[in-house]
Protein backbone atom coordinates (compact mmCIF):
# COMPACT_ATOMS: atom_id res chain seq x y z
CA UNK A 1 0.00 0.00 0.00
CA UNK A 2 1.40 3.37 -0.64
CA UNK A 3 1.72 5.69 1.85
CA UNK A 4 1.47 9.25 -0.21
CA UNK A 5 2.63 11.25 3.03
CA UNK A 6 5.53 9.48 3.25
CA UNK A 7 6.00 8.36 -0.32
CA UNK A 8 9.46 9.98 -1.88
CA UNK A 9 10.31 9.08 -5.47
CA UNK A 10 11.43 10.40 -8.87
CA UNK A 11 10.73 9.97 -11.93
CA UNK A 12 13.42 11.15 -15.04
CA UNK A 13 12.81 11.63 -18.66
CA UNK A 14 15.15 12.27 -21.50
CA UNK A 15 13.62 14.53 -24.36
CA UNK A 16 15.58 16.19 -27.49
CA UNK A 17 15.46 19.97 -28.24
CA UNK A 18 12.25 19.85 -30.68
CA UNK A 19 9.00 21.44 -29.32
CA UNK A 20 7.47 18.25 -31.10
CA UNK A 21 8.58 17.08 -27.41
CA UNK A 22 6.13 18.52 -25.66
CA UNK A 23 3.53 15.93 -26.39
CA UNK A 24 5.90 13.41 -24.47
CA UNK A 25 6.53 15.57 -21.85
CA UNK A 26 2.88 16.19 -21.08
CA UNK A 27 2.58 12.26 -21.11
CA UNK A 28 4.89 12.01 -18.67
CA UNK A 29 3.79 14.68 -16.40
CA UNK A 30 0.20 12.98 -16.96
CA UNK A 31 1.82 9.47 -15.95
CA UNK A 32 3.72 10.60 -12.92
CA UNK A 33 1.23 12.27 -11.37
CA UNK A 34 -1.62 10.29 -11.79
CA UNK A 35 -2.00 8.37 -8.26
CA UNK A 36 -0.95 12.06 -6.51
CA UNK A 37 -3.46 13.53 -3.95
CA UNK A 38 -4.04 16.76 -5.96
CA UNK A 39 -6.10 18.89 -8.07
CA UNK A 40 -7.03 19.52 -12.00
CA UNK A 41 -5.90 23.02 -11.16
CA UNK A 42 -2.17 21.88 -9.91
CA UNK A 43 -1.87 18.83 -12.64
CA UNK A 44 -2.53 22.19 -15.09
CA UNK A 45 -0.05 24.49 -13.46
CA UNK A 46 2.81 21.87 -13.55
CA UNK A 47 2.13 21.34 -17.00
CA UNK A 48 2.38 25.12 -18.27
CA UNK A 49 5.10 25.75 -16.00
CA UNK A 50 7.09 22.79 -17.41
CA UNK A 51 6.12 23.74 -21.21
CA UNK A 52 7.17 27.26 -20.41
CA UNK A 53 10.59 25.82 -18.89
CA UNK A 54 11.00 23.46 -21.80
CA UNK A 55 10.22 26.31 -25.14
CA UNK A 56 12.26 28.20 -23.10
CA UNK A 57 15.28 26.12 -23.45
CA UNK A 58 14.45 24.95 -27.00
CA UNK A 59 14.32 29.27 -28.05
CA UNK A 60 16.48 30.71 -25.97
CA UNK A 61 19.41 28.04 -25.12
CA UNK A 62 20.41 26.18 -27.69
CA UNK A 63 21.87 27.84 -30.80
CA UNK A 64 22.33 25.02 -33.04
CA UNK A 65 19.10 22.95 -34.96
CA UNK A 66 20.89 20.11 -34.32
CA UNK A 67 19.67 17.08 -31.88
CA UNK A 68 20.45 18.30 -28.17
CA UNK A 69 19.28 16.77 -24.99
CA UNK A 70 17.01 17.91 -22.12
CA UNK A 71 16.66 15.68 -18.93
CA UNK A 72 13.65 16.00 -16.84
CA UNK A 73 13.51 14.44 -13.65
CA UNK A 74 10.30 15.07 -11.24
CA UNK A 75 10.44 14.22 -7.35
CA UNK A 76 7.61 13.37 -4.88
CA UNK A 77 8.15 13.75 -1.28
CA UNK A 78 4.73 13.74 -0.12
CA UNK A 79 4.12 17.72 0.11
CA UNK A 80 5.40 18.83 -3.22
CA UNK A 81 6.38 18.19 -6.49
CA UNK A 82 10.20 19.43 -7.97
CA UNK A 83 10.62 19.43 -11.72
CA UNK A 84 14.64 19.72 -12.31
CA UNK A 85 15.26 20.62 -15.94
CA UNK A 86 18.81 20.27 -17.02
CA UNK A 87 20.29 20.93 -19.88
CA UNK A 88 24.08 21.75 -22.19
CA UNK A 89 22.93 24.69 -23.42
CA UNK A 90 25.24 28.04 -22.91
CA UNK A 91 24.43 29.64 -19.52
CA UNK A 92 21.05 31.42 -19.30
CA UNK A 93 19.67 31.91 -15.87
CA UNK A 94 15.83 33.16 -16.57
CA UNK A 95 15.16 34.46 -12.92
CA UNK A 96 18.05 37.24 -14.20
CA UNK A 97 15.38 38.02 -16.87
CA UNK A 98 13.67 41.64 -15.58
CA UNK A 99 10.11 40.94 -14.54
CA UNK A 100 8.52 43.51 -17.38
CA UNK A 101 5.59 46.12 -15.99
CA UNK A 102 4.05 46.89 -19.15
CA UNK A 103 2.32 44.35 -21.30
CA UNK A 104 4.36 45.76 -24.62
CA UNK A 105 7.75 44.73 -23.01
CA UNK A 106 6.62 41.46 -22.55
CA UNK A 107 8.44 39.17 -24.66
CA UNK A 108 7.22 35.90 -24.88
CA UNK A 109 10.40 34.52 -22.29
CA UNK A 110 9.36 37.82 -20.10
CA UNK A 111 5.86 36.38 -19.90
CA UNK A 112 7.17 32.66 -19.30
CA UNK A 113 9.01 33.07 -16.57
CA UNK A 114 6.48 35.34 -14.92
CA UNK A 115 4.07 32.32 -15.14
CA UNK A 116 6.82 29.95 -13.78
CA UNK A 117 6.90 32.26 -10.67
CA UNK A 118 3.85 32.77 -10.28
CA UNK A 119 2.57 29.13 -10.26
CA UNK A 120 5.24 27.93 -8.43
CA UNK A 121 6.46 28.04 -4.85
CA UNK A 122 10.28 28.20 -5.03
CA UNK A 123 12.67 28.63 -8.23
CA UNK A 124 16.34 27.90 -8.58
CA UNK A 125 19.26 28.42 -10.84
CA UNK A 126 22.75 26.88 -10.86
CA UNK A 127 25.20 25.73 -13.43
CA UNK A 128 27.00 22.94 -12.71
CA UNK A 129 29.56 20.58 -14.28
CA UNK A 130 28.55 23.02 -17.61
CA UNK A 131 24.68 22.24 -17.17
CA UNK A 132 21.88 24.68 -16.77
CA UNK A 133 20.38 22.68 -13.97
CA UNK A 134 16.77 24.52 -12.99
CA UNK A 135 14.63 23.64 -10.48
CA UNK A 136 11.14 24.41 -9.41
CA UNK A 137 9.05 23.07 -6.47
CA UNK A 138 5.21 23.09 -6.27
CA UNK A 139 3.28 22.55 -2.57
CA UNK A 140 0.09 20.26 -2.72
CA UNK A 141 -0.02 20.00 1.13
CA UNK A 142 -0.08 23.29 2.20
CA UNK B 1 -2.79 17.52 -27.94
CA UNK B 2 -3.45 19.29 -31.34
CA UNK B 3 -4.59 22.46 -32.13
CA UNK B 4 -7.84 22.62 -34.26
CA UNK B 5 -8.09 26.07 -36.18
CA UNK B 6 -11.50 27.41 -37.59
CA UNK B 7 -11.89 30.65 -39.47
CA UNK B 8 -15.17 31.90 -40.37
CA UNK B 9 -16.76 35.32 -41.99
CA UNK B 10 -18.49 37.50 -39.78
CA UNK B 11 -20.89 40.56 -40.15
CA UNK B 12 -19.17 43.69 -40.75
CA UNK B 13 -16.13 42.47 -42.58
CA UNK B 14 -15.60 39.94 -39.30
CA UNK B 15 -13.66 37.08 -38.89
CA UNK B 16 -14.46 34.72 -35.87
CA UNK B 17 -11.18 32.26 -34.91
CA UNK B 18 -12.43 29.49 -33.38
CA UNK B 19 -9.41 27.30 -31.17
CA UNK B 20 -9.89 24.08 -29.81
CA UNK B 21 -7.10 22.03 -28.28
CA UNK B 22 -3.78 23.35 -27.06
CA UNK B 23 -2.29 26.30 -28.39
CA UNK B 24 1.50 25.94 -27.08
CA UNK B 25 4.90 26.29 -28.20
CA UNK B 26 4.73 23.60 -30.59
CA UNK B 27 1.34 24.45 -32.59
CA UNK B 28 1.53 28.42 -32.09
CA UNK B 29 3.02 28.62 -35.37
CA UNK B 30 0.55 27.15 -37.07
CA UNK B 31 -1.73 30.15 -35.99
CA UNK B 32 0.39 32.67 -37.01
CA UNK B 33 0.13 30.71 -40.14
CA UNK B 34 -3.64 30.79 -40.75
CA UNK B 35 -3.79 34.10 -39.26
CA UNK B 36 -0.99 36.45 -41.66
CA UNK B 37 -3.12 34.40 -44.56
CA UNK B 38 -6.51 35.15 -43.26
CA UNK B 39 -6.57 38.70 -41.40
CA UNK B 40 -5.26 41.20 -43.67
CA UNK B 41 -6.40 45.09 -43.48
CA UNK B 42 -9.82 44.17 -44.85
CA UNK B 43 -10.67 42.71 -41.82
CA UNK B 44 -12.62 45.08 -39.29
CA UNK B 45 -13.08 43.02 -36.71
CA UNK B 46 -11.50 39.74 -35.13
CA UNK B 47 -13.49 37.42 -33.03
CA UNK B 48 -11.42 34.94 -30.66
CA UNK B 49 -13.51 32.16 -29.47
CA UNK B 50 -11.64 30.26 -26.91
CA UNK B 51 -14.72 28.32 -25.56
CA UNK B 52 -12.33 24.57 -26.81
CA UNK B 53 -9.00 25.83 -25.92
CA UNK B 54 -7.89 23.68 -23.02
CA UNK B 55 -4.78 24.57 -22.47
CA UNK B 56 -2.94 28.40 -23.35
CA UNK B 57 0.98 28.78 -22.99
CA UNK B 58 3.18 31.82 -23.63
CA UNK B 59 3.74 31.52 -27.31
CA UNK B 60 0.10 31.09 -27.89
CA UNK B 61 -0.47 34.31 -26.06
CA UNK B 62 2.34 35.60 -28.26
CA UNK B 63 0.40 35.13 -31.28
CA UNK B 64 -3.02 36.72 -29.63
CA UNK B 65 -1.40 39.81 -28.99
CA UNK B 66 0.33 40.06 -31.79
CA UNK B 67 -3.09 39.61 -34.02
CA UNK B 68 -4.88 42.70 -31.44
CA UNK B 69 -1.98 44.60 -32.28
CA UNK B 70 -2.31 44.24 -35.92
CA UNK B 71 -6.11 45.13 -35.40
CA UNK B 72 -5.39 48.30 -33.42
CA UNK B 73 -3.02 49.19 -36.22
CA UNK B 74 -5.84 50.12 -38.58
CA UNK B 75 -8.60 50.50 -36.23
CA UNK B 76 -9.66 47.68 -36.57
CA UNK B 77 -11.83 45.87 -33.65
CA UNK B 78 -10.52 42.70 -31.59
CA UNK B 79 -12.66 40.77 -29.34
CA UNK B 80 -12.13 37.71 -26.66
CA UNK B 81 -14.50 35.32 -26.32
CA UNK B 82 -15.53 32.62 -24.30
CA UNK B 83 -12.20 32.31 -21.92
CA UNK B 84 -12.33 28.60 -19.63
CA UNK B 85 -11.12 29.16 -16.18
CA UNK B 86 -7.72 27.97 -16.67
CA UNK B 87 -7.37 29.91 -20.11
CA UNK B 88 -8.08 33.25 -17.79
CA UNK B 89 -5.48 32.44 -15.48
CA UNK B 90 -2.90 32.52 -18.02
CA UNK B 91 -4.41 36.23 -19.07
CA UNK B 92 -4.93 37.33 -15.46
CA UNK B 93 -1.36 36.60 -14.40
CA UNK B 94 0.06 38.59 -17.26
CA UNK B 95 -2.22 41.22 -16.59
CA UNK B 96 -3.22 41.03 -20.29
CA UNK B 97 -7.14 41.41 -20.36
CA UNK B 98 -6.50 45.03 -19.36
CA UNK B 99 -7.97 47.50 -22.42
CA UNK B 100 -9.30 44.04 -24.21
CA UNK B 101 -12.68 43.53 -25.26
CA UNK B 102 -13.51 40.07 -23.43
CA UNK B 103 -17.21 38.59 -23.02
CA UNK B 104 -18.12 35.81 -21.18
CA UNK B 105 -20.73 34.51 -24.11
CA UNK B 106 -21.55 35.40 -27.37
CA UNK B 107 -25.03 36.95 -25.90
CA UNK B 108 -23.16 39.18 -24.11
CA UNK B 109 -20.93 39.89 -27.32
CA UNK B 110 -23.84 40.23 -29.19
CA UNK B 111 -25.26 43.00 -27.13
CA UNK B 112 -22.36 44.93 -27.26
CA UNK B 113 -21.68 44.83 -31.02
CA UNK B 114 -25.75 45.72 -30.99
CA UNK B 115 -25.38 48.80 -28.78
CA UNK B 116 -22.46 49.74 -31.54
CA UNK B 117 -23.94 49.53 -34.53
CA UNK B 118 -27.19 51.83 -32.36
CA UNK B 119 -24.62 54.17 -31.20
CA UNK B 120 -23.35 54.43 -35.35
CA UNK B 121 -26.92 55.16 -36.24
CA UNK B 122 -27.93 57.46 -33.67
CA UNK B 123 -24.58 59.09 -34.95
CA UNK B 124 -26.29 59.08 -38.48
CA UNK B 125 -29.54 60.34 -37.59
Amino acid sequence: MVNNEDTTWSKQIQLINKTSECNRMFEFLSDSLEHLPVTKEFRHDLKLVSEELLANIINHGYDSHADETIDIELAVDGNSVRLTFTDSARAFNPLERDTPELLNDLSEGGMGILLVKSLTDEQQYKRDNSRNVFTVTKNYNK
Amino acid sequence: MPLTIEIHAEPHEGKRVSLAGSLDTDTAGQLQDKIDHEIDSTVHMVIMDLKRLEFLSSAGLRVIFKTKKYMDSHDGKFMLLNLQPQVRKVFDIIKALDGMNVFKSQQEMDDYLTAMQNKVLDGDA
